[in-house]
């Protein structure tokens, strides 16, 4: 695609299906069009409630649930063009950059088609560690517009992210590691700052942070937590995830942040929602990282910790599949014999608890592996750097690159 | 219309304006239950081979072309020409036999499917399976009988492919018109 444009005006559009996986790999897209690239970026969003609720951590004002729009650091979010005026706007974008498949308003697709030139037109799919990710990536899309008085066909590009260079990459702000860097020579008063704030009487020798989707795999994962004899803390966010916590540890109330939950030697500190730049910060300074879906997934192997990953299960159990292309990429880097072993234990481990086993004696067998996973997690972190970061590769795959 | 799942090898679809030939569709799930279609496709006006990307309910335009057996006659500088069953003569570029002039030979007697886009013959179909025989290879070596040690061999054409290593000089095998590869000998 070659670049014809005057005005570089992006259009991102995220059909926000369900919890934040979705807005919050659309706005770092977006922030990073924008502060880094120095593109003007509309974000339109089919849930506005929703993303309202993801943006609040960054909004110094209460936002007027009623509004169409707000401008937030660089971004323009935007409700979901409903109208032929809202719709037309959206299409004059030079590229016009559909998240996850989702499907276009009619009007702007016509509107597309009528522009000349057409607009760039791309499809970013999600993230999988698979073979054939590096075959699809790039793959030009023909699809036929119908038009008032004439079909037109435009030509979508299909971006796939992924762990090569072949792929899409993934997203990393020009910053990140050096403020991973930051935060892990900090580490030992940052972790202060929350045992002071959740007011903890001993200084936790292991800490956990804990994003997973809710069902068994929790109970699964605290069956094996309350084994664990020296002090440990597991951050879990507010919400759904910590309510059944509270549930399953047989506490009446939900639990609200800043409170702290004790099962034996674990303490779970719900934590609030917060911004994703603290969010990294959090993941920094954990000895593990339990994550899920997509972003979490990505944010925790920049940050260079052990993690464990709870992939979007699907009910054709394809998810299996992909979190093994996963392992066997991750841990076909081990540089020792004791990374390999203790890559071996983890991949089993985390294997057993997506299939929702039991998990006691293989988070025991883990645990003597903790030093060798974190240096195999900075190695991941240092080999993955080196790929050029999705935004870029999407700018230059749209001929924004100057 | 149907969708890009639904579109099999083989079948014809409009894009653009142009008929393009499905010769491969690949299936892989996404993430959170989408699904996404690779496409090998050869557009059937002009020769020119592409691969595409469709989401997998992506709604395609698929076609049925005229189509009519004929089987090979003779070679007319530059003109292959085939015959139908009412001896009608049908004369076809060898750019347009890209896919099967390796196996064109004379006295084949293979029934094909002549295809035909707004009156014009476009493309010449071979049966899946045809028989044809080597023309020469080197002798047995090894005396391996599973079939699973290959060896080149070249047919009438001069076309060479892997064949089983107990073939010999002579022998009929079966090749496999899509893939353009051997499948197995064929017995006497």
């Amino acid at each position: 695609m070659s670049h014809r444009f005057t005005k570089p005006f992006w259009s991102v559009f995220c059909s926000i299906i369900d919890n934040f996986g979705d807005i919050g790999v659309s706005w770092r897209l977006s922030q990073q069009l924008a502060t880094e690239h120095g593109i003007a970026v509309t974000l339109w969003v089919d849930d506005w409630q929703a993303a309202l609720r993801f943006l609040d951590p960054l909004l110094s004002n209460e936002p007027n649930p009623t509004s169409q729009a707000l401008q937030l650091q660089g971004v323009c979010v935007r409700r979901w063009p409903q109208d032929g005026q809202s719709c037309i706007e959206a299409a004059q974008a030079a590229v016009i950059v559909e998240m996850f498949g989702c499907e276009l308003p009619e009007i702007t697709l016509r509107s597309m088609a009528a522009q000349q030139p057409h607009p760039c037109w791309v499809n970013l799919e999600y993230l999988s560690a698979e073979d054939w990710v590096a075959e699809f990536h790039g793959l030009p899309s023909p699809q036929t517009i119908q038009g008032a008085d004439q079909t037109v066909t435009l030509q979508k590009q299909f971006f796939l992210p992924g762990f090569g260079k072949n792929t899409g990459g993934l997203l990393r702000e020009r910053t990140l590691i050096a403020r991973h860097q930051t935060w892990q020579n900090e580490q030992n008063p940052l972790r202060h700052q929350l045992v002071n704030a959740y007011g903890l009487n001993d200084e936790p020798k292991l800490w956990l942070s804990l994003f997973c989707y809710p069902g068994p795999v929790l109970k699964n994962l605290i069956g094996a937590l309350k084994q664990d004899t020296q002090p440990t803390v597991c951050i879990i966010p507010a919400g759904g995830l910590a309510n059944q916590l509270a549930s399953q540890l047989g506490r009446p109330q939900e639990p609200t942040p800043g409170d702290c939950l004790t099962l034996g030697n674990i303490q779970f500190l719900v934590h609030p929602f917060v911004s994703q730049p603290d969010y990294d910060r959090l993941l920094s300074i954990c000895d593990i990282n339990i994550v899920r879906g997509e972003d979490s997934f990505v944010r925790a192997q920049w940050a260079g910790k052990p993690m464990l990953w709870h992939i979007y299960p699907q009910d054709d159990g394809v998810h299996l599949d992909k979190l093994q292309a996963f392992h066997s990429l991750y841990a076909g880097t081990a540089k020792s014999g004791s990374e390999a072993a203790a890559l071996a234990c983890w991949q089993e481990l985390n294997y057993r608890w997506n299939c929702g086993d039991g998990i006691e004696n293989l988070w025991h067998d883990l645990r003597p592996h903790l030093p060798a996973l974190h240096s195999h997690a900075r190695n991941w972190q240092q080999k993955l750097a080196e790929l050029p970061d999705l935004t870029s590769s999407l700018v230059r795959a749209t001929g924004f690159a100057t | 219309m149907k969708t890009a799942q639904e579109i099999r090898a083989g079948q014809v679809i409009m894009i653009d304006g142009s008929p393009w030939k499905v010769q491969k569709n690949d299936f892989h799930r996404a993430g959170r239950g989408s699904a996404v279609n690779k496409m090998k496709l050869k557009n059937l006006l002009n020769g020119v081979a592409t691969e595409t990307a469709f989401k997998s309910d992506d709604k395609l335009e698929q076609i049925v072309l005229e189509q009519k057996e004929v089987t090979y006659s003779y070679f007319a500088d530059p003109m292959y020409v085939f015959v139908d069953s009412d001896y009608e003569q049908i004369e076809i570029e060898k750019d347009d036999l890209e896919n099967v002039i390796d196996f064109i030979e004379d006295g084949m007697e293979d029934v094909c499917q002549a295809v035909f886009y707004n009156g014009k013959v476009i493309s010449i179909d071979l049966p899946k399976t045809i028989v044809r025989e080597i023309a020469y290879t080197e002798p047995s070596a090894r005396g391996d009988t599973t079939g699973k040690v290959m060896k080149t061999a070249r047919l009438k054409s001069g076309y060479e492919l892997k064949v089983s290593e107990f073939c010999d000089i002579g022998d009929l095998i079966e090749i496999d018109t899509i893939a353009c590869e051997y499948k197995a000998r064929v017995k006497r």
